[in-house]
């Protein structure tokens, strides 16, 4: 499903290059649940941001799905996150404005799906969390672990392949970043969705299948947590 | 997803309340200034409109030089519509007449008297053919079927009438204590709400010329014509030009044989020769433009729109950069927002979109202000402008609102675009990574947008201060004469305008018994106007034409005059100086190249030169306000029979002023009965003089308050706003042990550096625009650089005062509290 081959990121600063990513190739299937972990300043996010076309390589091939990603213009782009990608934010960033039954809305009102339908789906999502009580109330109305729930709820609605999350449960305490670990367990193995989390915690790794370790920039581990 | 862009922009709103008011109510002055000029504007620019032919009609005067001294009359002999009827086919109708009449009308019915001073128009039998006004009542051309037929306005119909058909109704005319009253029968009735018309008049009847006799010809009048469709008026006009001016030479000439047919040049010949006419042309104006500026007006109306016009966009301007300044302020805390959405696939279009939806929503809130506020300040500004605005009555309406929603649309366009773009061109990864600042994006455009404003508004309050010394100097200015209670009483009776001073003893006697009455004189007009008459003066071989005032022998006495050399006129040497003295005044002294007084001058009297010997010389009088020069003055005692004393200029003394009038009201109408007196005081004359100036004082007063009051908005907003992104940095050197007055200097400084930017610009541009507003002036004062000093010092203490206000708060804030919460 996604394929790197030899990715770079660097800034160039007064002629010093600093680097970020280094030579980082790697191969993701559908259906697999990747953890990137690694040490602060190690370039995971960096990757993820790249993974998510929100930041575009220096240097190397993003394939996609089988299309050349780096080859893609904005637009075009736009389109594949529209339709096959959910973000997942360490700050939730759920939009302050809306309700959540509104901000679950608006990736839907981008794929321009029908009225009847998009309620539909709301309704179903919002079941599924068990947050139908919570549909009309604010963000700000909301604890943490309830925010981070909407977001993942917004980016499941609109039925992406792939779920990109950075550091989904940093700013939650353990017992609501366990939920949230087996939400994404749960979608894996039962919805066969795709996801890449970055995290720092050993424990959140296990949920996953495979953990890629980064240090500098560089891979330094690809191991699967099936085969320990 | 419209909806919801709505519901968005709607909390938006409520959520940053404060902002949302500063920006609405701003934008909602800068439309109502708009507006309420859109209305005057329409309303000056909508006279005569409805006549078909507008452009294609055509007032003709002849402007000529006749002895030395030019002659812009704007009437022309009636011989050019003769020649012009004869000559002309291009031109479909001419008419003649008067165009700027009074006329004294009153209804008695049923005991009930209704008296109105009406403009009236009485022009002849082709008047409708040139300026086709139509009866909504009645037939308009029945007017001239009989002498005594008129026709009236529709607002005059129901100020006289009431709601009755006015057709056939008697109206009374008093034609004045010398003729006898007159009754008239209203024929037809027109609707001038209709047919606005820029000669403004109630009533119609058709001129009477049979008492001209045979000198018709060579009497001059208002004289309008309109050309065929399709006709080249310029050329045809310069022909007229020639052909009149041949036709003015045989007449002259007193030759109207058919083969005495005299070139241009000849003709202009004969016209010196006969005449004295040295240079002779015609003027016309199309009736189109007259409202805006004629040939006779010192005072164009253009002037006035246009400095309204620019006033009011600056206005518009300065409320839409305080809009977009206030949204890039607010822009930071929608990054997210925009990150966000884009990340769940917002194209960029949709996000324009619904920052421009927002612009909109508070653009048409503010519309809906601004036309609250235009309503509620259209009588102040009528009282001001001296005009007969109304918004939602006027018949224009929907064109005004039509025009304002065009300018929303603009202020939508003008203010959304760029806080729309900034705002949709967040790149998603900064704005999600957490520490991103705006402020660093935007802040030089904002910048220069304070400056902008600032400059424009300081520059306003400058020029306020400057005028404000200039009317304030000519109020004070010592004008040759004492204008306070000093009176002037038309005598009525042609009579008693001619009367020798021993013949008027008897009235002033009357009118000295009232115990209010100081003094009294008279002239033929009054101190601080034209005296009508002018003579050439030649004294040692130079020619020098003058103003000539025929006064009483106490003129200058009672009036405040002063002689500075020589002696005034003396009642003991009456019989002397009433044929052989002369004063004149300094001006006159020096174009003259007189050194001392008791020298002989000669005044030409048209055949012969009479020599009269200057006693004294008058300290100058400003006769004519402070536009123009002193003009050389003679004052004489001489001559009763042709130089009518047709004023009586009294001194009052001070104390019970209203109750002396009064007396002398009362006293007068026992003296000329039959008419009630009519009088005007030296002051408000010249009140009137300067009044033009104070109206443009005051205006440019509340604009300049407007758009200060808006900059300052913003800068309140925008001051507050960065005083908030500021709070962590404020509590963490508050904590490094810096004091309030660090801080607040610490806060103030960005802003102070923009506001005496503006202050130099504004001081550049003031200093230009108020060289050429002083230019205007025979009399002023020097540029007062004061004022600008003061200006500049307050805006800059005001600025300090605003930004400290609002940066108290983070100022004040509790340290601890402040860091805890990162």
């Amino acid at each position: 499903m996604i394929k790197l081959q030899n990715i770079e990121k660097y800034y160039a600063n007064k002629g010093v290059k600093s680097y970020i990513l280094r030579h980082v190739s790697t191969e993701i299937k559908q259906g697999e649940f990747v953890s990137i972990m690694g040490p602060s300043g190690a370039g995971k996010s960096t990757l993820l941001n790249i993974l998510g076309m929100l930041e575009e390589p220096t240097y190397g091939e993003y394939n996609f799905m089988g299309e050349d990603v780096t080859a893609l213009k904005e637009r075009q782009r736009i389109e594949l996150y529209r339709n096959h990608i959910g973000f997942v934010f360490q700050a939730y960033h759920l939009i302050d404005e809306m309700t959540v039954a509104e901000n679950i809305e608006a990736p839907l009102l981008y794929k321009k799906i029908p009225g009847s339908e998009r309620k539909s789906r709301i309704a179903d999502v919002l079941d599924r969390f068990n947050m139908v009580a919570k549909k009309d109330l604010f963000p700000n109305q909301l604890s943490g672990g309830q925010q981070q729930l909407v977001g993942i709820a917004r980016a499941l609605v609109a039925q992406p392949s792939i779920i990109l999350a950075d550091e989904p449960t940093g700013n939650l305490q353990s017992a609501q970043a366990e939920q949230i670990m087996e939400l994404f367990k749960k979608l894996n193995e039962e919805d066969g969705i795709t996801i890449i989390q970055v995290t720092h915690s050993e424990k959140n790794a296990q949920y996953g299948s495979r953990i890629l370790t980064i240090e500098d920039g560089v891979i330094k581990e690809d191991i699967s947590v099936n085969g320990l | 997803m419209f909806k919801l862009n709505l519901k968005i922009a709607w909390r938006n709103l409520w959520k940053n309340k404060a902002y949302s008011v500063f920006n609405i109510f701003g934008l909602a002055v800068g439309l109502a200034g708009f507006i309420i000029i859109l209305l005057y504007i329409n309303r000056e620019q909508g006279f005569d409109k409805w006549n078909p032919a507008l452009n294609r009609t055509y007032m003709v005067a002849a402007d000529f030089t006749q002895n030395g001294a030019e002659n812009k009359g704007s009437k022309i002999k009636a011989l050019f519509a003769k020649t012009i009827e004869a000559e002309f086919p291009s031109v479909e109708a001419i008419s003649i007449g008067w165009l700027n009449g009074n006329a004294n009308l009153r209804t008695e019915t049923n005991g009930k008297v209704i008296k109105e001073k009406l403009s009236s128009v009485s022009m002849d039998d082709k008047f409708f053919a040139v300026y086709p006004l139509t009866a909504i009542n009645g037939r308009m051309q029945d007017v001239f079927r009989d002498k005594n037929a008129i026709a009236i306005s529709k607002t005059a119909a129901l100020k006289m009438f009431g709601e009755e058909n006015p057709i056939n109704k008697v109206l009374i005319q008093n034609r004045g204590l010398n003729e006898k009253e007159q009754e008239l029968v209203v024929k037809a009735v027109w609707d001038d709400k209709k047919q606005p018309s820029y000669f403004g008049f109630d009533v119609f009847y058709a001129a009477d010329f049979s008492i001209y006799g045979g000198e018709f010809l060579s009497r001059t009048f208002s004289t309008m014509l309109t050309f065929r469709d399709g006709v080249d008026a310029e050329s045809e006009l310069s022909k007229m030009n020639d052909a009149y001016t041949i036709a003015l030479a045989k007449f002259v000439a007193n030759n109207s044989d058919v083969n005495f047919k005299p070139s241009k040049q000849q003709a202009l010949a004969i016209l010196k020769d006969k005449e004295g006419i040295t240079s002779f042309k015609l003027i016309y104006e199309p009736v189109s433009d007259l409202n805006l500026g004629t040939f006779y007006s010192t005072q164009a109306k253009r002037t006035t729109i246009n400095i309204l016009l620019a006033l009011a966009s600056f206005l518009v301007i300065i409320s839409c950069i305080n809009y977009t300044n206030l949204s890039l302020v607010l822009a930071q805390k929608r990054a997210k927002e925009v990150g966000v959405k884009k990340v769940l696939g917002a194209q960029k279009i949709n996000l324009l979109k619904q920052f421009f939806a927002e612009t909109a929503l508070q653009c048409i809130i503010a519309y809906l202000f601004a036309l609250i506020i235009a309503e509620l300040l259209v009588p102040k500004v009528n009282n001001l402008l001296d005009t007969q605005l109304s918004l939602f009555s006027s018949s224009n309406i929907s064109l005004v609102l039509g025009q304002a929603l065009l300018i929303l649309l603009a202020v939508i366009a003008m203010a959304g675009a760029y806080p729309a773009f900034v705002l949709a061109g967040f790149r998603p990864v900064k704005v999600l990574k957490g520490n991103f600042n705006t402020a660093k994006h935007i802040g030089s455009l904002r910048k220069v947008l304070v400056v902008c404003q600032f400059t424009i508004a300081i520059a306003l309050v400058i020029s306020f201060m400057v005028m404000l010394a200039q009317l304030e100097f000519m109020r004070n200015k010592d004008l040759g004469l004492n204008k306070s209670q000093l009176m002037t009483l038309d005598i009525g009776n042609f009579a008693k305008r001619n009367l020798s001073p021993a013949a008027f003893q008897s009235i002033k006697d009357r009118l000295l018994a009232i115990s209010g009455v100081d003094d009294l004189t008279r002239a033929t007009e009054e101190p601080i106007n034209d005296s009508g008459f002018n003579n050439d003066l030649s004294f040692a071989g130079k020619k020098l034409n003058v103003e000539s005032r025929f006064v009483d022998v106490n003129y200058l006495k009672v009036i405040g005059g002063k002689v500075v050399e020589g002696r005034d006129f003396s009642t003991d040497l009456i019989a002397t100086d009433s044929v052989q003295s002369i004063l004149l005044n300094e001006t006159a002294f020096a174009k003259l190249g007189l050194t001392s007084v008791n020298q002989q001058i000669g005044i030409d009297h048209g055949d012969d030169i009479k020599q009269f010997n200057v006693i004294g010389k008058v300290k100058d009088i400003q006769a004519y306000g402070f536009e123009h020069e002193v003009v050389p003055t003679v004052y004489l005692v001489a001559d009763y029979q042709f130089h009518w004393r047709r004023n009586i200029i009294l001194r009052l003394k001070p104390e019970n002023i209203a109750s002396t009038i009064e007396e002398i009201k009362k006293t007068w109408m026992e003296i000329e009965p039959g008419r009630d007196p009519i009088y005007s005081f030296a002051d408000e004359t010249f009140q009137k003089m300067n009044k033009a100036y104070e109206t443009s004082n005051k205006v440019i007063f509340y604009f300049g308050s407007l758009t200060l009051i808006i900059s300052l908005f913003g800068l309140i907003g925008f001051a507050a706003y960065s005083a908030e992104i500021r709070t962590r940095e404020v509590a963490l050197r508050r904590i490094l042990g810096a004091t309030t007055a660090n801080l607040l200097n610490m806060l103030n400084k960005d802003f102070l550096w923009l506001v005496i930017i503006a202050n130099i610009f504004a001081d550049v541009l003031a200093y230009v625009y108020m060289n050429k507003w002083f230019a205007g002036f025979a009399y002023r004062i020097p540029m007062p650089f004061e004022m600008f000093f003061t200006a500049n010092l307050s805006i800059i203490v005001i600025t300090i005062l605003t930004v400290s206000w609002q940066s108290l708060r983070a100022v004040n804030s509790n340290p601890a509290s402040v860091l805890k919460a990162e």
